[in-house]
């Protein structure tokens, strides 16, 4: 830890100089995009609108890598989710939480300012997974996040001082927000979470000057929309379709990449047949919400197979047009889509356990079900429990993946657990209450008790290249660095390095509480800094009955390394 | 004649507040204090915190399974007004269903 020898006032002084000139060199819509080649800042959720969460800081090494020690830590004060990323813009930090926005001087760790969201006193009914917020968005001076109660803010970065809020939904309906708005093609882009409260999805486009909304898109079809007649009458309007994590960018194609979550019930007789466009990814243009292309991952969505994990933007050569987006879905495959068109050029098995579909069709992009998953279609009432892997959980959840360029490997953590269901007719109950439209009897472990891993895949060649087994599943993102080191934390807080190359741990710090965010690397003066929140997720260990984390206190705080020196 | 009306009214006037899809009886009827009623309502409200059969470990959320038997009292307060992170369900619950909570908690914990 850096010894601080100067005194109080000085340090004042040099502070408010610091934020000033920050202020002063506001960043374009040409810093976003450039993110990726500004590895010394963190200016966008994702490390870029790729998302590919990858540093080309190469400092530190899978050689040094043990002299990382710890620089700063930061108590968040607060005992929720820290499944978050903060920002690093113009040598300042930012992190969004649940219950506040903050400014943290990144080398020193020290707050700089922190101001509060007014939250009402029930919204925590509202919330099914967990009461968290993902992160933010930054242009201008200025940032941008979501509330759990679905309002969209901006706040100046000189001091947290709101700009303009907008109430993208009414809470009480059932909807909330916790992901980070995506900037993109001159809009502020937000979706909607609330698919297990009887909700319809949408995305919206915002003004980022005034927050005026431009477009307003819902991800379910009623009337004369295109996949209308997918739906049992009536059934769209309340269908889901939520969209609750950051989509990504393609600014030369002008496209913006956006997951569409499950279908609302979960029962999936009780909705329709395909159900567009539950668990799909929509293409579209950023300026208007004009949506080009789409693909249905999981059509019909029987198992809260959610289409929202992250997107993740690629240029792989010799497939298609070269330039791919990759998804590890909830439903066990990892699908590598041409992002110009939509075309499956890929998508194969990743998750250990998969008994509801055989594989998907190369021709179709549609999953070839087992008997198991054309039963559950047409029984809106079943007689017995069904056995179902991935369970809703997923063979991989919202933390995201980390894409390695240079190397053209995938790493992500993923899950291997099943669930016992038994479909019931459900009428929508409204209010802070669920609609599956099923009994969740419980969750399954595999044989050899290894409940997740971290997994390295090659999305070329359609393998996996290595795998770390769990006893619990990581619920935290993933970074990669060009020098060949994996990050990633554990939910029993161990925030730890791997070697790209086989998966070998060489580093780990104790960190106070489970480790379920996404962390980043920074540079300052020629010094590489790595950041992660620490603060455990609930909805894993709520429901999937893993014995591993009981003794596991929540309590965020943010942790800084950085090699000793 | 003018009777006649009132009552009309009246009656229009309860169907709207109720709703078309509402049958009066059902939703007027108790819930049976019965560990399966509690079971159901359990699972729609609490499950998703505490846990399938009451089985949660995240620390986060209060392990029912250590509850005291002879504390109702501090049940129903922290069910009806809300405890720290759990949110006040007193406004939601239909009646009956607090007390078939009580009871499917018990029921599961073997009191």
């Amino acid at each position: 830890m850096q010894a601080f020898h100067v005194g109080v006032h000085r340090w004042r002084i040099a502070m408010v100089l610091a934020i000033a000139s920050a202020v002063a060199s506001a960043q374009s819509v040409g810093d976003l995009q450039r993110d990726t080649s500004t590895p010394g800042d963190v200016l966008t959720y994702g490390l870029g609108w790729s998302q590919q969460r990858h540093t080309t800081l190469s400092a530190i090494t899978p050689g040094n890598v043990k002299g990382l020690v710890p620089v700063w830590n930061l108590s968040l004060d607060n005992s929720a989710n820290a499944s978050s990323q903060p920002l690093i813009v113009n040598g300042v930090m930012y992190v969004a939480t649940h219950s506040h926005t903050l400014a943290v001087d990144p080398v020193s760790g020290r707050q700089l300012w922190k101001v509060p969201v007014e939250l009402p006193a029930d919204i925590n009914g509202y919330l099914c997974c967990g009461i968290q917020s993902r992160g933010l968005a930054a242009l201008d001076g200025v940032l941008y996040r979501t509330t759990l109660d679905a309002n969209v803010v901006a706040l100046s970065m000189k001091d947290g001082k709101q700009v303009w809020k907008m109430k993208a939904a009414d809470y009480k309906q059932g909807y909330s927000m916790t992901h980070a708005p995506l900037i993109a093609g001159g809009v502020l882009i937000t979706g909607i979470s609330g698919g297990e409260y009887g909700t319809r999805g949408f995305l919206d486009g915002w003004d980022l000057k005034t927050g005026e909304r431009k477009w307003h898109r819902w991800t379910t079809a009623t009337g004369n929309e295109p996949g209308a007649d997918t739906w049992k009458p009536g059934m769209a309007e309340t269908g889901g379709g939520p969209t609750w994590l950051t989509g990504t960018y393609d600014p030369d194609l002008d496209l913006v990449y956006w997951g569409v979550g499950n279908g609302s019930p979960w029962n999936a007789a009780m909705r329709g047949t395909d159900t567009l466009y539950v668990g799909s990814v929509l293409a579209l243009r950023p300026s208007t919400g004009e949506v080009v292309w789409h693909f249905q991952f999981s059509p019909g969505d029987p198992y809260d197979y959610d289409g929202t994990n992250e997107l993740v933007l690629a240029d792989l050569p010799g497939t298609g047009s070269g330039k791919v987006l990759m998804q590890a879905n909830r439903n066990g495959f990892f699908y590598v889509l041409d992002r110009t068109n939509g075309k499956m050029l890929s998508a194969k098995q990743f998750a250990r356990t998969v008994n509801w579909a055989t594989g998907i069709d190369p021709a179709s992009g549609r999953p070839i079900d087992t008997p198991m998953t054309t039963n559950v279609r047409k029984t809106a009432i079943g007689t017995a429990a069904v056995e179902v892997w991935p369970s809703a959980y997923g063979g991989k959840n919202w933390m995201p993946m980390s894409y390695d360029p240079g190397r053209k490997l995938a790493f992500f953590n993923t899950i291997d657990l099943g669930m016992k269901v038994k479909y019931v007719e459900q009428k929508r109950p409204g209010g802070p209450n669920w609609w599956l439209g099923l009994e969740l009897e419980g969750f399954v472990g595999p044989p050899d008790g290894n409940r997740g891993a971290l997994v390295a895949w090659d999305p070329v060649a359609n393998k996996k290249v290595w795998e770390v087994l769990l006893k619990s599943p990581n619920w935290a993102g993933v970074l990669t660095t060009a020098s060949g080191l994996v990050f990633t934390g554990t939910q029993t807080g161990q925030f730890k390095a791997y070697d790209a190359k086989d998966g070998k741990e060489l580093w780990s710090f104790q960190t106070g509480s489970g480790i379920t965010g996404l962390p980043i690397a920074w540079e300052k003066d020629g010094r590489t800094y790595i950041t992660i929140m620490s603060g455990a997720a609930t909805v894993y260990g709520a429901l999937a009955g893993d014995p591993e984390l009981a003794n596991v206190p929540a309590g965020s705080s943010l942790w800084t390394f950085a090699l000793s020196r | 004649m003018r009777e006649h009306a009132r009552a009309l009214i009246r009656v229009a006037a309860l169907a709207v507040v109720l709703g078309p899809a509402c049958h009066v009886q059902a939703q007027d009827a108790p819930v049976p204090a019965t560990p399966e009623a509690g079971r159901k309502a359990y699972t729609s409200y609490c499950v998703r915190c505490h846990g399938i059969n009451l089985a949660v470990s995240s620390s986060a959320f209060f392990d029912l399974r250590t509850f005291p038997k002879d504390d109702k009292a501090r049940f129903v307060e922290s069910v009806t007004q809300g405890k720290r992170a759990m949110p006040a369900w007193g406004g939601v619950l239909k009646p009956g269903e607090l007390e078939a909570i009580w009871v499917y908690v018990g029921s599961v914990n073997g009191w």
